[in-house]
């Protein structure tokens, strides 16, 4: 028989999880758009940071699609949904006894708890969906793993084959074409990229409890999804033939199907198994012809409804926009004094309004062209893990660049233009005059004055005459200096660097 | 499909007759032009003197490039058939060639087009910039018109090295040099003249760095020693000064057009030493004040000064 409708919907997976990788490695706007078609990210987020995040008009479109046509999302979209998919499939191939593929329904109710928690801890300004957003978990998973493991990966094999198996000339040319592709360079790596990978191994591992088990029972999105497809109009309908087989019913991956023509609409992921697998073709999916009330509300949903209506307009009585950006002055430049701690991508100023925006997407991460924004573990606090921080001894801030605002689907990174982004402060760099060789009278060394990209150079250099040798000493102009890192990055100096760049103090540092 | 005898001579003269359309068409873009042309300037321009140094001033930066090096005796006094060639310009980070921090983009491909006009059979060109390498290809301009000119343009990875080695006592014994550089038939180093706040001038034995792998903020301690020690492992066997565009300050990296002077100039020699004495001259710097001009010609790799009747000097 064919596969049409199920051979699609794999097709429109494939796809959707390549242009999910391709445009999150790109330094374009829409790199934003998987996760601004994310209706929980822009509720979560905007109750979380009391702010209006734009991408909410965006994910309101895909509110109407679900509510009409149901969670297609889950099944024909959502790159988790392929992960957990292709995981099923690789296991159902390699193991060989028959496994229990379908978990009990009434687990299903848990995932509505998990997306109750996570909106009520939204409201009280607490954003840990992070941890659990399909789109967070898949995004991350691909921008620090993935990719970083596929470039080291390609890069191994060519120096394998070029290098020891001696064939230099074909191999060469065709790895000087992907490294033109990947724009210099196929080595990234970041720090603690456990953490991604843990999260997204315990999410695809539930697979082993049965087929889509967290979309079925723990996905918040899938809860919000659930609750708007169970008014949508696509209806399953069998005609005559069915000779209540029960295949449908048994094989059903989100065990929407209670009986052969009893459908849980909001359950259902349209993935076409039931129709492609119909043992006398006799399903379909319709659309109903005139609006049908449903015929009951549960009143604890009703309750909670009422709630949430309730706590959500208090909070958005209270809306404040914390980010505002003064002019054309870049940001920063009326913060005085440095401190140790962490240096936040450029534009960042206040510091727990940026861990409530941040969804850890791994974007800005995966962006940076010189892999210098790295997550952190704990340094910025529990409420702050794996958010990103520029550590320059990886990589500098670049100069010519504006990417992480760019690619920021939260607005937790604010989009600068690059006029304003190169006046922008991230920190300040200061002279460790024990450790840096011109200070000590050990030798010249001007690296970080050569390489300051501020135009007017923010190091200078004194001219001191010391036993009868000029040397000349890097002082830091604090008014110049927007704390990119590139002397930090440079510095010959080892184990320390000479010459750091400090974090800004922030005005509003109070959690 | 088949072809009779008739169709096959028909379609292979059309072909060759475009070939060499094309080839002349290239060579027209300069009045100096082609292997023919150039071989005629050889005899018509720089007489049968040989010089040493060469000094064209003009406005248009592709005449003068092609001059200077014809003063020399034409790149085929260089570039030999066959010959696989590295045109090392200086790109050193994201600055538009107005900029004057990387080597004017159109000196770059007339070289490349000489170098092909010479017979070389691949021309290679690639620096290591000290910011992100794929930005500064771009931004730079210099990837794009080398490109055009038909050179291999690509970005250095950081594993493709060879340890050099020296027969005296160097500081720069098993210091990772690219290994394109130093397989070369021929490398024609092409810096720009800028100013740089250590050597005083970022010259042709500065511009060699690019080759370089290892940590490279190390190279700065004892720098001139290092320097001349690498123009004599590298030993280009054409140096083609750019001094278009001279940034007088803030160098290496500038990036106001306020430091910008413009000079409009091409010099071209084989020997380093020569050369960034002269460019130094230019923009009223002592040669020997600068370490690696004054070490390297204090090992012997070239003259400080010659007479000037060595020295083609020509305005356009």
């Amino acid at each position: 028989m064919k596969k049409k409708w199920v051979r699609s919907r794999v097709l429109s997976q494939l796809l959707f999880l390549l242009l999910f990788s391709y445009l999150i490695s790109h330094p374009l706007r829409a790199a934003r758009l998987f996760f601004a078609v994310d209706p929980l990210i822009a509720l979560t987020v905007s109750l979380a940071g009391r702010v209006f995040i734009k991408t909410i008009i965006i994910s309101l479109v895909f509110v109407v699609l679900t509510a009409l046509a149901g969670r297609f999302f889950c099944g024909w979209i959502c790159p988790m949904g392929t992960f957990i998919d292709a995981f099923g499939y690789i296991r159902r191939k390699v193991s060989r006894k028959r496994v229990k593929d379908i978990s009990p329904r009434r687990l299903s109710c848990i995932k509505y708890v998990i997306f109750i928690i996570v909106i009520i801890l939204a409201v009280f300004g607490i954003q840990l969906l992070w941890m659990i957003d399909p789109m967070s978990v898949s995004g991350r998973f691909i921008s620090t793993n993935l990719l970083p493991a596929a470039g080291k990966a390609v890069e191994n094999s060519f120096r394998f084959v070029i290098q020891r198996l001696g064939f230099p000339d074909i191999f060469m040319n065709m790895y000087r074409w992907l490294l033109g592709i990947a724009g210099g360079t196929l080595q990234r790596s970041f720090n603690n990229g456990g953490v991604s990978l843990a999260i997204f191994s315990s999410v695809i591992l539930t697979g082993i409890l049965g087929k889509r088990f967290w979309c079925r029972n723990l996905c918040p999105l899938g809860a919000l999804y659930a609750l708007l497809a169970r008014f949508s109009f696509l209806e399953r309908k069998l005609d005559d033939s069915c000779n209540a087989c029960q295949v449908c019913v048994l094989d059903c991956r989100m065990g929407a199907l209670e009986k052969e023509n009893v459908i849980r609409k909001e359950e259902c992921i349209l993935c076409m198994d039931c129709i492609d697998n119909c043992t006398t073709s006799s399903a379909r999916f319709l659309f109903k012809k005139k609006l049908l009330a449903p015929k009951s509300i549960n009143s604890s949903r009703r309750d909670f409804l009422k709630y949430a209506g309730i706590t959500s307009i208090a909070v958005f009585t209270g809306w404040r926009n914390r980010q505002r950006w003064g002019g054309g002055r870049g940001i920063g430049r009326g913060m005085e004094g440095v401190e140790p701690g962490i240096i936040r991508p450029p534009g960042v100023i206040d510091e727990p309004a940026f861990q409530k925006r941040c969804i850890r997407c791994g974007n800005c991460m995966n962006v940076c062209p010189t892999n210098g924004l790295q997550p952190v573990l704990l340094k910025a606090g529990p409420a702050g893990v794996w958010t990103p921080e520029l550590v320059p001894e990886i990589g500098a801030c670049e100069y010519n660049c504006a990417a992480c605002g760019v690619v920021c689907p939260t607005g937790a990174i604010p989009e600068l233009g690059l006029e304003i982004k190169r006046l922008t402060r991230l920190g300040r760099a200061r002279v460790n005059r024990s450790i840096c060789l011109p200070w000590k009278g050990e030798t010249s060394c001007i690296v970080c004055e050569e390489q300051c990209p501020v135009e007017e150079k923010a190091i200078k250099l004194i001219e001191e005459d010391v036993n009868g040798t000029v040397f000349q000493k890097p002082v830091v102009d604090k008014g110049l200096c927007i704390g990119c890192g590139k002397c930090q990055n440079a510095c010959p100096a080892r184990p320390e660097r000479a010459i750091k760049v400090y974090p800004l103090q922030h005005r509003n540092r109070s959690a | 499909m088949r072809f009779t005898r008739r169709e096959f001579i028909k379609a292979v003269s059309v072909m060759l007759v475009g070939l060499v359309a094309k080839k002349l068409s290239a060579a027209e873009r300069s009045p100096v032009s082609g292997a023919v042309g150039s071989l005629l300037k050889k005899g018509a321009a720089a007489g049968e003197k040989k010089y040493e140094l060469s000094i064209i001033k003009g406005t248009d930066h592709a005449a003068i490039t092609r001059q200077a090096v014809s003063a020399l005796g034409g790149m085929e006094k260089f570039v030999k058939k066959g010959d696989t060639v590295v045109v090392k310009p200086n790109m050193c980070g994201p600055h538009m060639p107005e900029m004057a921090a990387t080597t004017n983009p159109e000196v770059v491909k007339e070289i490349v087009y000489m170098c092909y006009e010479a017979g070389a059979v691949k021309v290679k060109v690639f620096d290591k910039p000290f910011r992100h390498a794929g930005m500064t290809y771009k931004i730079c301009g210099i990837a794009r018109a080398a490109k055009e000119a038909g050179a291999d343009v690509f970005f250095v990875d950081d594993w493709n090295y060879v340890n050099a080695k020296f027969e005296y006592d160097s500081p720069l014994e098993g210091w990772p040099i690219y290994k394109d550089a130093i397989e070369a038939d021929c490398f024609i180093n092409v810096p720009i003249l800028k100013h740089h706040s250590y050597t005083g001038l970022t010259l042709s034995m500065k511009n060699l760095m690019g080759v370089m792998g290892g940590n490279r903020g190390n190279v700065h301690w004892d720098i001139s020693t290092k320097l001349a020690h690498l123009t004599d492992y590298i030993k280009p066997k054409l140096i083609v000064m750019d001094a278009t565009r001279v940034l007088m300050r803030n160098g290496p990296g500038g990036g106001n057009l306020e430091d910008v002077e413009i000079f409009n100039t091409v010099m071209a020699s084989a020997d380093p030493v020569l050369i960034d004495s002269e460019a130094a001259r230019l923009v009223g710097v002592t040669p020997k004040k600068i370490g690696c001009i004054r070490v390297a010609g204090e090992m012997g790799l070239g003259k400080f000064n010659v007479s000037p009747d060595l020295v083609y000097r020509k305005q356009v």
